[in-house]
């Protein structure tokens, strides 16, 4: 799923829920994460903003990487989520099996899930671009499909 | 409740004539008419007087005279004639609702005139393209507009409702991308490597593999047009035989809706007997859906109010639509500030979108990771 940073709300703070599970209260299971856009506040995180990552840890685990101008090849393992969240510059991101790609760019916020795993391909346009990769695996039993 | 800001088809451009028509769009009664110069003009359907339908009436010139007492209201809605006196109360007016006619639909804004913007207004070109070839439909489904909505968002359905005419029963076996570029909602099914469907092998006298697609783009929150097509393995898009589905929902109460249809494909435009088959045959796919949803309705209104839908990964569309429905929803309620005295508007009230689940934070269970987007890291693990 694509989310692109027009269709996004902020919070009053500012903050804004990139991508959640589950994104209403009434619905989703146990396995709780969100990904936010958070305004920067402090030295370590720098201005403007930052990616924060919740989860649970009683179900998930969650890696957040960063990648700077270079071409990142994914893999996808069934029941693994995927957030990318694009921090700087733009990126095209591709399947690396068919004919879907997309440039995304700062505010933009692109989802993958299955069951069955799939290759992704992050290219970096000329001139910069940076960006932030969030890993979500379930620890306990399979998670359920995710639901925006 | 329904977003009000926004462009509705009301009618077609053949059911708007001399003789004024009603309908009801978002709870709103709407007469609909045309002037002298063909304009279609679109007041509210109740005199400013005492309240009759301006539908029951008569057309004047450009004006359109009341049936009851012959007050007559210009296509600025200004009283315009009391036959009963001279001068004329200046309270005496109706409501003007902006018009845009396009491609054969009549479409309306419901909202605040200020904001009725025409190049809101979907692209419809493919219904009077002479390249396309166009059939058309048009129903009353006695369901909420959203049921459809999901419905249009979800083809999976076509496997199981549709066995018998659609047919396609491999559809949910294949996934989905959803993307959302403002309050516009698309849900893209590529499958590829297919036999061609009856639709194309017949028409065209084709066989063999293809890839297939479903691409339905929804502008929230009345209009979707359904990208839909065959092309050449691994080929382009553009290149196949392409069909653009566009369907119009317009709420008429909560419970009710008007749905608009129009069905153009790029291939075999000359076969008449095609489009006859492909008319009737629509009609009745969109029978299946008129009755389906007309349960699901039903099936709604007796649910408890605790228990939710259970939506899956094929849902994702829907959900996404669903949540910018409530974000239009929600911006126009906190726009409306009712004045001291005023009557709350009907369209006033409701919940808020629910917010979005977080672990509860310094819980022994939650944990956070952050990132910089000045941080410096390359390939770090943060």
């Amino acid at each position: 799923m694509l989310v692109r940073g027009n269709a996004a709300v902020p919070d009053a703070d500012g903050t804004t829920t990139l991508a959640a599970c589950p994104d209403s209260p009434e619905r989703g299971d146990q396995w709780l994460w969100s990904v936010r856009r958070v305004p920067g506040t402090d030295a370590e995180s720098a201005p403007p903003w930052r990616v924060v990552v919740d989860h649970d840890r009683e179900h998930i685990q969650a890696d957040l990487t960063i990648h700077r101008d270079e071409v990142v090849e994914l893999t996808r393992s069934p029941g693994e989520e995927l957030v990318v969240v694009p921090l700087t510059g733009e990126h095209l991101i591709a399947h690396a099996t068919g004919p879907w790609k997309r440039w995304v760019a700062p505010g933009d916020v692109f989802v993958v899930e299955g069951e069955e795993t799939e290759s992704l391909r992050l290219r970096p346009a000329p001139g910069g671009a940076k960006v932030a990769l969030v890993r979500l695996r379930p620890t306990t039993a399979p998670a359920l499909r995710w639901v925006p | 409740m329904h977003v009000l800001n926004a462009w509705y088809v009301a009618a077609w451009s053949t059911e708007v004539t001399r003789e004024p028509v009603s309908r009801t769009v978002c709870e709103l009664p709407i007469v609909l008419y045309r002037r002298r110069d063909g304009q279609a003009v679109a007041l509210v359907d109740r005199c400013a007087h005492r309240g009759f339908p301006l539908s029951s009436g008569r057309v004047v010139d450009d004006s359109v005279e009341c049936g009851y007492h012959g007050f007559a209201f210009g296509c600025d809605g200004v009283c315009t004639r009391v036959p009963a006196q001279s001068s004329i109360p200046a309270r005496a007016r109706v409501r003007v609702f902006p018009v845009v006619e396009r491609d054969g639909w009549v479409w309306v804004w419901t909202g605040d005139v200020d904001r009725a913007d025409e190049s809101l207004v979907p692209d419809t070109h493919w219904m009077n393209d002479p390249e396309w070839a166009t059939v058309t439909h048009s129903y009353r489904f006695e369901c909420r507009a959203d049921l459809v909505h999901d419905n249009l968002l979800d083809l999976t359905h076509e496997s199981f409702l549709h066995q018998t005419t659609v047919g396609d029963d491999y559809i949910y076996e294949y996934g989905i991308t959803v993307e959302v570029d403002g309050t516009t909602v698309t849900v893209d099914r590529l499958m590829p490597g297919v036999e061609a469907p009856p639709l194309y092998a017949d028409t065209m006298g084709i066989d063999g593999l293809y890839d297939r697609f479903h691409a339905t783009e929804f502008a929230v929150p009345s209009h979707h047009t359904l990208h839909s097509g065959i092309t050449g393995l691994g080929r382009p898009r553009e290149e196949g035989y392409l069909i653009k589905v566009l369907n119009a929902i317009t709420p008429i109460d909560e419970h009710t809706c008007w749905y608009y249809y129009a069905f153009s494909r790029n291939f075999g435009i000359d076969n008449a007997e095609a489009t006859e088959n492909l008319r009737i045959g629509l009609g009745t796919v969109l029978d299946e859906d008129a009755a389906a949803l007309r349960l699901q309705e039903i099936g709604l209104r007796t649910r408890p109010a605790n228990e939710h839908d259970v939506l899956i990964a094929q849902d994702a569309g829907v959900a996404k639509a669903r949540r910018i429905m409530s974000q239009l929803l929600k911006a126009e309620q906190d726009a409306a500030v009712p004045t001291a005295g005023a009557r709350p508007s009907a369209h006033l009230g409701g919940a808020a979108p629910a917010a979005p689940a977080a672990p509860a934070a310094g819980s022994p269970a939650s944990a956070r990771v952050a990132a910089g987007a000045a941080a410096t890291t390359s390939s770090g693990r943060a």
